[in-house]
Protein backbone atom coordinates (compact mmCIF):
# COMPACT_ATOMS: atom_id res chain seq x y z
CA UNK A 1 0.00 0.00 0.00
CA UNK A 2 2.86 2.43 1.12
CA UNK A 3 4.09 1.46 -2.34
CA UNK A 4 1.22 2.35 -4.25
CA UNK A 5 0.69 5.82 -2.41
CA UNK A 6 4.43 6.70 -3.16
CA UNK A 7 4.32 5.55 -6.71
CA UNK A 8 1.11 7.59 -7.47
CA UNK A 9 2.85 10.68 -5.33
CA UNK A 10 6.37 10.35 -7.78
CA UNK A 11 3.79 10.31 -10.70
CA UNK A 12 1.95 13.38 -9.83
CA UNK A 13 4.54 15.41 -8.63
CA UNK A 14 5.99 16.88 -11.85
CA UNK A 15 2.67 18.05 -12.30
CA UNK A 16 2.07 19.53 -9.68
CA UNK A 17 5.23 21.48 -9.59
CA UNK A 18 4.41 22.72 -12.94
CA UNK A 19 1.25 23.65 -12.08
CA UNK A 20 2.55 26.09 -9.12
CA UNK A 21 5.31 27.66 -11.19
CA UNK A 22 2.80 28.72 -13.62
CA UNK A 23 0.68 30.06 -10.99
CA UNK A 24 3.53 32.17 -9.17
CA UNK A 25 4.78 33.19 -12.46
CA UNK A 26 1.51 34.44 -13.45
CA UNK A 27 1.13 36.20 -10.39
CA UNK A 28 4.29 37.62 -10.74
CA UNK A 29 3.29 38.84 -14.48
CA UNK A 30 0.19 40.25 -13.38
CA UNK A 31 2.01 41.98 -10.58
CA UNK A 32 3.79 43.28 -12.75
CA UNK A 33 1.53 44.50 -15.45
CA UNK A 34 -0.28 46.53 -12.51
CA UNK A 35 2.90 48.08 -11.14
CA UNK A 36 3.19 49.66 -14.71
CA UNK A 37 -0.29 50.42 -15.46
CA UNK A 38 -0.29 52.08 -11.84
CA UNK A 39 3.24 54.31 -12.91
CA UNK A 40 1.64 55.13 -15.93
CA UNK A 41 -1.35 56.88 -14.02
CA UNK A 42 0.99 58.39 -11.46
CA UNK A 43 3.18 59.83 -14.12
CA UNK A 44 -0.08 60.86 -15.96
CA UNK A 45 -1.33 62.58 -12.97
CA UNK A 46 1.71 64.31 -11.96
CA UNK A 47 2.00 66.19 -15.89
CA UNK A 48 -1.68 67.10 -15.14
CA UNK A 49 -0.94 68.53 -11.80
CA UNK A 50 1.66 70.80 -13.26
CA UNK A 51 -0.24 71.52 -15.94
CA UNK A 52 -3.17 72.68 -13.86
CA UNK A 53 -0.79 74.54 -11.49
CA UNK A 54 1.20 76.42 -14.85
CA UNK A 55 -2.32 77.46 -16.45
CA UNK A 56 -3.87 78.84 -13.28
CA UNK A 57 -0.67 80.82 -12.24
CA UNK A 58 -1.14 82.51 -15.44
CA UNK A 59 -5.15 83.18 -15.32
CA UNK A 60 -3.89 84.74 -11.47
CA UNK A 61 -0.91 86.51 -13.34
CA UNK A 62 -3.28 87.59 -16.33
CA UNK A 63 -6.66 87.37 -16.15
CA UNK A 64 -8.12 87.19 -19.18
CA UNK A 65 -11.97 86.19 -19.10
CA UNK A 66 -11.89 83.51 -21.01
CA UNK A 67 -9.28 81.67 -18.97
CA UNK A 68 -11.08 80.37 -16.18
CA UNK A 69 -12.82 78.02 -17.91
CA UNK A 70 -9.41 76.36 -19.03
CA UNK A 71 -8.22 76.19 -15.03
CA UNK A 72 -11.36 74.58 -14.35
CA UNK A 73 -11.03 72.06 -17.31
CA UNK A 74 -7.67 71.50 -16.23
CA UNK A 75 -8.42 70.31 -12.89
CA UNK A 76 -11.28 68.25 -14.01
CA UNK A 77 -9.12 66.07 -16.34
CA UNK A 78 -6.58 65.71 -13.10
CA UNK A 79 -9.50 64.67 -10.92
CA UNK A 80 -10.57 62.04 -14.12
CA UNK A 81 -7.06 60.58 -13.51
CA UNK A 82 -6.56 60.64 -9.96
CA UNK A 83 -9.74 58.94 -9.64
CA UNK A 84 -8.27 55.77 -10.99
CA UNK A 85 -6.17 55.42 -7.72
CA UNK A 86 -8.31 53.27 -5.06
CA UNK A 87 -9.76 55.18 -1.99
CA UNK A 88 -9.49 58.31 -3.86
CA UNK A 89 -13.40 58.45 -4.20
CA UNK A 90 -13.81 57.71 -0.29
CA UNK A 91 -11.61 60.14 0.59
CA UNK A 92 -8.10 59.32 0.79
CA UNK A 93 -5.06 61.46 1.45
CA UNK A 94 -5.07 61.92 -1.94
CA UNK A 95 -8.33 63.25 -2.49
CA UNK A 96 -7.08 65.28 0.53
CA UNK A 97 -4.16 67.08 -1.36
CA UNK A 98 -6.29 67.49 -5.04
CA UNK A 99 -8.95 69.26 -2.75
CA UNK A 100 -6.39 71.54 -1.21
CA UNK A 101 -4.28 72.27 -4.32
CA UNK A 102 -8.25 73.35 -6.45
CA UNK A 103 -8.90 75.97 -3.17
CA UNK A 104 -5.70 77.23 -3.77
CA UNK A 105 -6.24 78.11 -7.45
CA UNK A 106 -9.84 78.68 -8.13
CA UNK A 107 -10.50 79.92 -4.14
CA UNK A 108 -9.72 83.04 -3.10
CA UNK A 109 -11.84 85.42 -5.41
CA UNK A 110 -11.52 83.66 -8.46
CA UNK A 111 -13.88 84.53 -11.29
CA UNK A 112 -14.16 87.74 -9.77
CA UNK A 113 -15.50 90.87 -11.04
CA UNK A 114 -12.91 92.45 -9.99
CA UNK A 115 -9.97 90.86 -10.33
CA UNK A 116 -6.87 91.10 -8.82
CA UNK A 117 -3.62 90.71 -10.89
CA UNK A 118 -1.37 89.00 -8.93
CA UNK A 119 2.88 88.49 -9.40
CA UNK A 120 4.99 85.93 -8.76
CA UNK A 121 6.16 86.32 -5.45
CA UNK A 122 1.99 86.80 -4.54
CA UNK A 123 1.40 84.09 -1.06
CA UNK A 124 -1.70 83.31 -3.46
CA UNK A 125 0.90 82.03 -6.28
CA UNK A 126 3.06 80.44 -4.23
CA UNK A 127 0.49 78.42 -2.14
CA UNK A 128 -0.72 77.41 -5.43
CA UNK A 129 3.27 76.17 -6.20
CA UNK A 130 3.21 74.81 -2.28
CA UNK A 131 -0.04 72.42 -2.86
CA UNK A 132 1.02 71.52 -6.64
CA UNK A 133 4.56 70.02 -4.71
CA UNK A 134 2.44 68.55 -2.11
CA UNK A 135 -0.26 67.02 -4.66
CA UNK A 136 3.15 65.37 -6.68
CA UNK A 137 4.19 64.26 -3.23
CA UNK A 138 1.11 62.52 -2.26
CA UNK A 139 0.72 61.43 -5.93
CA UNK A 140 4.11 59.26 -5.54
CA UNK A 141 3.55 58.10 -1.91
CA UNK A 142 0.15 56.97 -3.12
CA UNK A 143 1.76 54.89 -5.74
CA UNK A 144 4.32 53.89 -3.78
CA UNK A 145 1.50 52.30 -1.16
CA UNK A 146 -0.78 50.65 -3.94
CA UNK A 147 0.96 49.77 -6.54
CA UNK A 148 4.49 48.36 -4.72
CA UNK B 1 -40.91 63.51 5.25
CA UNK B 2 -40.75 66.82 2.49
CA UNK B 3 -37.84 66.32 -0.19
CA UNK B 4 -36.54 69.14 -2.89
CA UNK B 5 -34.09 68.37 -5.42
CA UNK B 6 -32.35 71.33 -6.46
CA UNK B 7 -31.09 70.31 -10.03
CA UNK B 8 -28.11 72.68 -10.23
CA UNK B 9 -27.51 72.81 -13.97
CA UNK B 10 -31.22 73.01 -15.21
CA UNK B 11 -32.41 75.20 -12.11
CA UNK B 12 -29.78 77.59 -11.45
CA UNK B 13 -26.62 77.58 -14.23
CA UNK B 14 -24.91 74.84 -15.76
CA UNK B 15 -21.81 76.72 -15.37
CA UNK B 16 -22.07 78.32 -12.13
CA UNK B 17 -18.99 80.90 -11.45
CA UNK B 18 -17.77 83.18 -8.99
CA UNK B 19 -18.77 84.31 -5.06
CA UNK B 20 -21.29 87.25 -5.28
CA UNK B 21 -23.57 88.84 -6.91
CA UNK B 22 -21.21 91.47 -8.60
CA UNK B 23 -18.89 88.75 -9.84
CA UNK B 24 -21.89 88.02 -12.76
CA UNK B 25 -25.18 85.99 -13.21
CA UNK B 26 -24.44 83.03 -11.46
CA UNK B 27 -22.61 83.06 -8.15
CA UNK B 28 -22.49 81.00 -5.24
CA UNK B 29 -24.02 83.76 -3.59
CA UNK B 30 -27.13 84.20 -5.46
CA UNK B 31 -27.38 80.32 -5.44
CA UNK B 32 -27.61 80.49 -2.12
CA UNK B 33 -29.88 83.28 -1.54
CA UNK B 34 -32.61 82.51 -4.22
CA UNK B 35 -32.40 78.30 -4.00
CA UNK B 36 -30.00 76.98 -1.60
CA UNK B 37 -31.74 78.76 1.43
CA UNK B 38 -35.24 79.15 1.00
CA UNK B 39 -35.22 75.02 0.18
CA UNK B 40 -33.26 74.18 3.11
CA UNK B 41 -35.83 76.32 5.34
CA UNK B 42 -39.05 74.88 3.81
CA UNK B 43 -38.21 71.17 3.64
CA UNK B 44 -36.98 68.57 5.69
CA UNK B 45 -33.96 67.01 3.27
CA UNK B 46 -32.74 68.97 0.21
CA UNK B 47 -30.64 66.81 -2.63
CA UNK B 48 -28.25 69.20 -4.54
CA UNK B 49 -27.79 67.35 -7.73
CA UNK B 50 -24.56 69.00 -9.09
CA UNK B 51 -24.39 66.09 -12.59
CA UNK B 52 -24.32 68.19 -15.56
CA UNK B 53 -22.59 70.97 -14.40
CA UNK B 54 -19.16 72.32 -15.44
CA UNK B 55 -16.79 72.36 -12.58
CA UNK B 56 -16.73 74.47 -9.94
CA UNK B 57 -14.40 77.21 -8.32
CA UNK B 58 -14.16 77.04 -4.67
CA UNK B 59 -14.76 80.58 -4.42
CA UNK B 60 -18.90 79.36 -5.71
CA UNK B 61 -18.95 76.75 -3.87
CA UNK B 62 -17.61 77.93 -0.46
CA UNK B 63 -19.59 81.01 -0.75
CA UNK B 64 -23.17 79.03 -1.77
CA UNK B 65 -22.36 76.70 0.73
CA UNK B 66 -20.03 77.74 3.54
CA UNK B 67 -21.87 80.92 3.47
CA UNK B 68 -24.92 78.66 4.69
CA UNK B 69 -23.42 78.64 8.15
CA UNK B 70 -22.47 82.15 8.13
CA UNK B 71 -25.91 82.86 7.38
CA UNK B 72 -26.80 80.79 10.66
CA UNK B 73 -27.93 77.63 9.69
CA UNK B 74 -25.43 74.73 11.55
CA UNK B 75 -23.22 72.38 11.15
CA UNK B 76 -25.06 69.85 12.25
CA UNK B 77 -28.96 71.14 10.61
CA UNK B 78 -26.89 70.58 7.19
CA UNK B 79 -25.63 67.58 8.00
CA UNK B 80 -29.27 66.24 8.83
CA UNK B 81 -30.97 67.98 5.67
CA UNK B 82 -28.57 68.10 2.74
CA UNK B 83 -27.68 65.72 0.60
CA UNK B 84 -25.11 66.20 -2.19
CA UNK B 85 -25.47 63.95 -5.42
CA UNK B 86 -22.34 64.18 -8.08
CA UNK B 87 -20.24 61.83 -10.30
CA UNK B 88 -17.58 64.09 -9.60
CA UNK B 89 -16.27 62.55 -6.50
CA UNK B 90 -14.33 65.95 -5.08
CA UNK B 91 -17.61 67.47 -5.20
CA UNK B 92 -19.23 66.12 -1.86
CA UNK B 93 -16.21 65.92 0.08
CA UNK B 94 -15.08 70.14 -1.05
CA UNK B 95 -18.56 70.90 -0.03
CA UNK B 96 -18.78 69.13 3.42
CA UNK B 97 -15.27 70.56 3.83
CA UNK B 98 -16.34 74.27 3.31
CA UNK B 99 -19.20 73.91 5.46
CA UNK B 100 -16.74 72.26 8.46
CA UNK B 101 -14.28 75.28 8.33
CA UNK B 102 -17.01 77.92 7.86
CA UNK B 103 -18.47 76.41 11.33
CA UNK B 104 -14.80 75.93 13.20
CA UNK B 105 -14.56 79.93 12.16
CA UNK B 106 -18.30 80.91 13.81
CA UNK B 107 -16.87 79.00 16.92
Amino acid sequence: MADASAFQLHLWTPAAMTLAGWAVINWQNNRRETRKEGRSTADNAKKLAKDAASIGIGYWQQRPDNLSWQVKAALEELEVELSRFPGFAQGSLLMNQFVKFDDAITGDDFESAQPRMLTLSDPLIKKIIYRRNMLLAEIEREFKSVFL
Amino acid sequence: MSTLTITVAKDFSPSPAGRYKADGKFPGQVFREKLLLPAIQTHDQVIVDMDGTEKCGSSFLEEAFGGLVRSGISESTLKQKIVISSQRDSDKFRIWQYIQEASQHQN
